[in-house]
């Protein structure tokens, strides 16, 4: 009985070290960049649009820079042309003769 | 705002399920030091436990539809079975811990150094016996003797029969006793003598 009683005495003394006072506030640090990413915030459009344009990405860059060039090529071409259009009838009207003038003796 | 220090950890649970960090501070801060015990039991290593308790906490704050308030269990039991599985994982990982790490962790606070040697010998003795116990023996006294917990939710936690863990119970107790009484522990007067 007194074996017993000693026995569970020798249980409960059983000892745990102190825990680290910073402990809570590591795993609550540790859990924020979760927090971070499910909402939306500048930096985190900053830091997608910056990992999207850096330059690790050339081909990508290569494309967007191309595809610029091409759509800023065709937009002087068609102003061009329709300046051209405007220029040519202006011309036009001004070398054809217009025959419903009377232009007496000279005819 | 609400205040979520008067919450219960179940419906602060709800708030963590919709990603609230604040909710999630509470319950760490008000469950740290318990489960960091419950790991260390478990483990009896400092460093590891403390890895334990954070790995467990941040698996719930990545993954809190894990926790399903329809079954009725309360989170603290819940909980200490994430606790225990992965303190499990760790020791099936890891080979046993020699006696010689587990006394180093008291301090020099002691009032004389045979006390203190006492001590030390007395928990090295103590917790060397524990940690040679069956894995699930050692949870059931860790649960049940320990943690306080009942034995239908120990029983729960480990996944066995009341009847089972009543018998898990009585072995680690009896294999426990044998251990210490064998060591000459069990017989107060004569051990203390013999460190004088």
């Amino acid at each position: 009985m007194r074996e017993d009683v000693l026995f569970d005495a020798i249980l409960r003394e059983r000892h745990v070290p102190e825990m680290p006072t910073n402990l809570a506030y590591r795993i609550i640090e540790a859990a924020k960049p979760r927090g971070a990413e499910t909402g939306f915030t500048w930096t985190a459009f900053q830091r997608v649009l910056s990992e999207i344009f850096v330059i690790p990405q050339p081909a990508f860059a290569m494309v967007v820079v191309l595809m610029l060039g091409v759509y800023s090529g065709m937009q002087y071409t068609s102003e061009q042309s329709m300046e051209m259009t405007v220029a040519r009838a202006n011309l036009s009207s001004f070398v054809v003769a217009d025959l419903s003038v009377d232009y007496g003796e000279f005819q | 705002m609400a205040d979520y220090e008067t919450e219960t950890d179940e419906s602060l649970l709800v708030h963590v399920q919709r990603g609230d960090q604040r909710a999630f501070a509470v319950i760490v801060t008000r469950h740290v030091k318990k489960f960091h015990a419950a790991a260390y039991r478990m483990c009896s290593d400092a460093q590891e436990s403390e890895d334990i308790v954070q790995e467990a906490f941040l698996k719930l704050w990545s993954k809190p539809q894990m926790w399903d308030p329809s079954r009725g269990a309360k989170f603290s039991t819940w909980f200490y079975r994430i606790v225990t599985n992965l303190a499990i994982d760790k020791m099936r990982r890891k080979k046993a811990i020699p006696v010689g790490d587990v006394i180093d962790v008291f301090s020099d606070t002691r009032e004389s150094q045979e006390t203190e040697l006492y001590e030390k010998e007395k928990q090295g003795a103590l917790e060397g016996a524990i940690q040679s116990l069956p894995e699930r023996q050692k949870t059931a006294l860790n649960l049940c003797f320990y943690e306080g917990l009942s034995n239908r939710e120990a029983a729960d936690i480990m996944g066995v029969s009341v009847k089972a863990l009543e018998s898990l119970l009585v072995r680690a107790k009896g294999a426990l006793k044998d251990e210490l009484s064998r060591r000459g522990m069990l017989t107060e007067p004569a051990r203390r003598q013999s460190y004088a």
